[in-house]
């Protein structure tokens, strides 16, 4: 049969008990993938049996570290279960500083998506361009928490850092700069022919598929369902905020880039909002190190930039969480991976699985089966970027 | 030094490996690729092939899964190779310590030349520890 | 609180639906959280007579070890079209420590597939009628025996098992 040099592609990042680079199985005919299997498993870390022997303050700084991308997410979403479960009433202040560093994270994990993407296609130049400018989101991020990546900013009860005026003006000039910067961005992607060849209907998920397969995020909102977890189940200061939920009627590649790129610019505004109205007043209320929480059930979810986030704990009136239940966003994705891969070239494969926004890690891997000569191959990412590159060079369409 | 030395610690090829890693520092790892950063002007490049890269660059706290992996791609390389862990859980297990299926450093799977901490570490640690390594090669 | 009478509505339509003797408790902590605890010979014929009153996403499924079972929360959402009504329902049902099976819901609801795997990983449940009950969290190789979120294992008691197959 074929010769096999293994490769893996990574989906992630999801919360460690589920968060791994994952390997698929392509099953193809010539060109065309008629089914993909995806195995996850490679990240799993035992997060969830190790928060039930932490305390609730070690478990924030556990949870932080699920995904690097959207710490914040996991680490404001575990206060909100906490604070809900213990009946904490957090300052408003609290909730509006919480409010900026949740969408400027959505800020940073949606251009780096947008680089990332672009390197899937072939477009480095821009990759490094939108990756440089990203910077900007990094730089004020550092300046509000001291941290670029981790920036332990919610902590249960409320935010440990307060936001000086010096600093509200200076994330207004940023927020200017990197605006500009997504406006040009979108209007290159949807004018560069090269990038829409390997972007329109390629990938294509039917709305159907994607309620059916549960779909979240972006991915679920480029199939023109309007589900937003801020918008229907509204969180922090979602309740006061004017925004829209972006979504597109496209269902495909396309459709998911201008998705992420709108929201940026949502989410551009529900920050200005939150600065322009930001109340005054203290910024947590204290608790102790050592908590019990008493003994009950909350869930709670979240809108992070890959999708519906979903947080369950159970207590039973201890010091560390009886259960503690994560399930992040791109395990919620990857049924619908598995759907979109269905019928598009191999050379589209990196793209596709991309357009989910999965974590591009670069253990890389994947095993090919073909159903006509039964050769089986695997490639590593580089290989199948290489040869999804020179594919679309002879065979642009 | 030989020429040949002189050309590897001026352009050391890097390959990147995610060991069960959060991603916060892999994206620093590619931060450090940026304009911003710039690693490429001590001529490191990221390789896609263990067969062409001089340095391996690990995150994470390598599960059991990853592992395998990990000693097979470090056979892999070409000799003189070097291991660099970024992170504190490639350091030594970070915040995952007495988690069920997380090893306590890459330093208990493969030889490390050099350790880069920080959770994440930044791309400026990341430069500073690529230097260092190439210092000690002789640069 | 109209919003807490729209729930009460939503629980008294499945009691009526589904017999009242087999909706074993319910409760309804807050706006937008429902629990209800259903016996397990109902749970299909529950999950879609919520899926048609527009509970049709499975957010996740939980399973949890309770002493003298394993309760599996199936925490589904319905969604608002965004106009801040969306709820998510949590519905408990509970099967025997010794074997523990439940029917799945993946041949009405085919993105909980994973889910179910999932909780199959930790916590030992097998699904009658998943197609595939593979490992989907759990590395290749991981001994049979070993339902981590189980309370019986403790974290030592897991490594020591781990290096014992050579997974350490």
């Amino acid at each position: 049969m074929g010769e096999t040099e293994e490769f893996i592609i990574p989906v992630g990042p999801q919360h460690p008990a589920l968060k791994e680079p994952t390997n698929f199985t392509i099953t193809v005919d010539g060109e065309y993938v008629v089914d993909a299997k995806a195995r996850p498993g490679y990240n799993h870390r035992g997060v969830e049996k190790a928060m039930e022997s932490r305390t609730y303050i070690q478990n924030l700084y556990l949870l932080e570290r699920v995904c690097g991308i959207c710490s914040i997410c996991h680490m404001t979403n575990f206060c909100l279960t906490v604070e809900e479960a213990m009946g904490l009433e957090v300052p408003a202040r609290a909730n509006y500083i919480r409010t900026i560093m949740h969408e400027i994270e959505r800020l940073h994990s949606h251009s780096l998506w947008l680089g990332v993407a672009a390197h899937e296609i072939g477009f480095d130049t821009l990759f490094y361009y939108i990756w440089r400018d990203r910077e900007v989101i990094m730089d004020l991020t550092e300046s509000i928490s001291g941290n670029r990546v981790n920036k332990a900013m919610p902590t249960i009860g409320g935010v440990r850092r307060n936001i000086s005026p010096e600093l509200l003006r200076d994330i207004r000039k940023g927020l200017d700069i990197f605006e500009e910067r997504i406006k040009y961005y979108k209007s290159l992607i949807l004018k560069e022919t090269t990038v829409l060849n390997r972007a329109i209907r390629v990938g294509v998920l039917t709305p159907h598929d994607a309620v059916a397969l549960c779909a979240v995020g972006p991915t679920l909102r480029a199939s023109g369902i309007k589900s937003d977890v801020r918008a229907d189940d509204p969180y922090l200061v979602f309740d006061e905020v004017p925004f829209n939920v972006m979504t597109h009627d496209g269902c495909d590649v396309a459709s998911r880039v201008i998705v992420r790129c709108d929201e940026m610019f949502e989410s551009i505004n529900v920050i200005r909002y939150c600065l322009d109205h930001m109340p005054d007043g203290p910024i947590r209320v204290k608790v102790p190190v050592i908590m019990r929480v008493p003994e009950t059930e909350t869930v709670c979810l979240w809108e992070a930039p890959r999708g519906e986030l979903i947080h369950y704990l159970k207590s039973t009136g201890g010091t560390t969480p009886y259960r503690y239940k994560i399930r992040a966003p791109t395990l919620g994705n990857i049924p619908s991976v598995q759907r979109m891969l269905i019928g598009n070239y191999i050379a589209d494969i990196p793209i596709v699985i991309a357009a989910i926004d999965p974590c591009f890690s670069c253990t890389d891997r994947m095993t090919f089966v073909d159903v006509n000569t039964e050769k089986n191959w695997v490639w590593d990412s580089e290989q199948l970027r290489r040869y999804s590159r020179k594919w679309y060079q002879q065979n642009s369409h | 030094m030989g020429i040949i030395n002189w050309a590897r610690t001026r352009s050391p090829w890097l390959i990147h490996f995610n060991a069960s890693s959060c991603n916060g520092c892999d994206i620093e790892v590619l931060a450090a690729l940026m304009p911003r950063f710039d690693v490429e002007r001590f001529g490191a490049i990221l390789r896609g092939s263990p067969r062409h890269a001089d340095v391996l660059v690990v995150t994470g706290s390598i599960s059991m899964q990853v592992k395998d992996r990990l000693i097979r791609v470090y056979e892999q390389m070409p000799e003189p190779k070097f291991v660099v862990a970024v992170g504190a859980c490639a350091c030594g297990a970070g915040v995952f310590q007495k988690c069920y299926n997380t090893h306590d450093g890459v330093d208990k799977v493969i030889p490390v030349d050099a350790y880069i901490p920080g959770c994440a570490a930044r791309p400026d640690a990341i430069l500073d520890g690529i230097v260092k390594l190439l210092k000690k090669l002789g640069y | 609180m109209e919003a807490r009478e729209d729930h009460v509505k939503i629980v008294e339509e499945l009691r009526e639906a589904m017999g009242s003797e087999n909706v074993i408790d319910w409760k309804i902590p807050r706006a937008k959280r429902i629990y209800v605890a259903i016996k397990a010979e109902k749970l299909k014929d529950t999950v879609k007579h919520l899926a048609e009153k527009d509970f049709r996403h499975v957010s996740t499924i939980s399973g949890v070890d309770v002493g003298d079972g394993i309760e599996v929360l199936y925490h589904l959402t319905k969604r608002a079209a965004g106009k801040g009504e969306g709820i998510t329902l949590s519905l408990r049902v509970k099967t025997a420590m010794e074997n523990p099976s439940l029917p799945t819901i993946t041949d009405m609801i085919p993105g909980a597939t994973l889910y179910e795997r999932e909780v199959h990983d930790f916590v030992g449940v097998v699904f009658e009628g998943h197609p595939d009950l593979s490992p989907v969290e759990l590395p290749d190789g991981w001994p049979k025996d070993v339902y981590p979120l189980l309370k019986k294992w403790k974290i030592e008691d897991i490594k020591k098992r781990l290096s014992e197959v050579g997974g350490n």
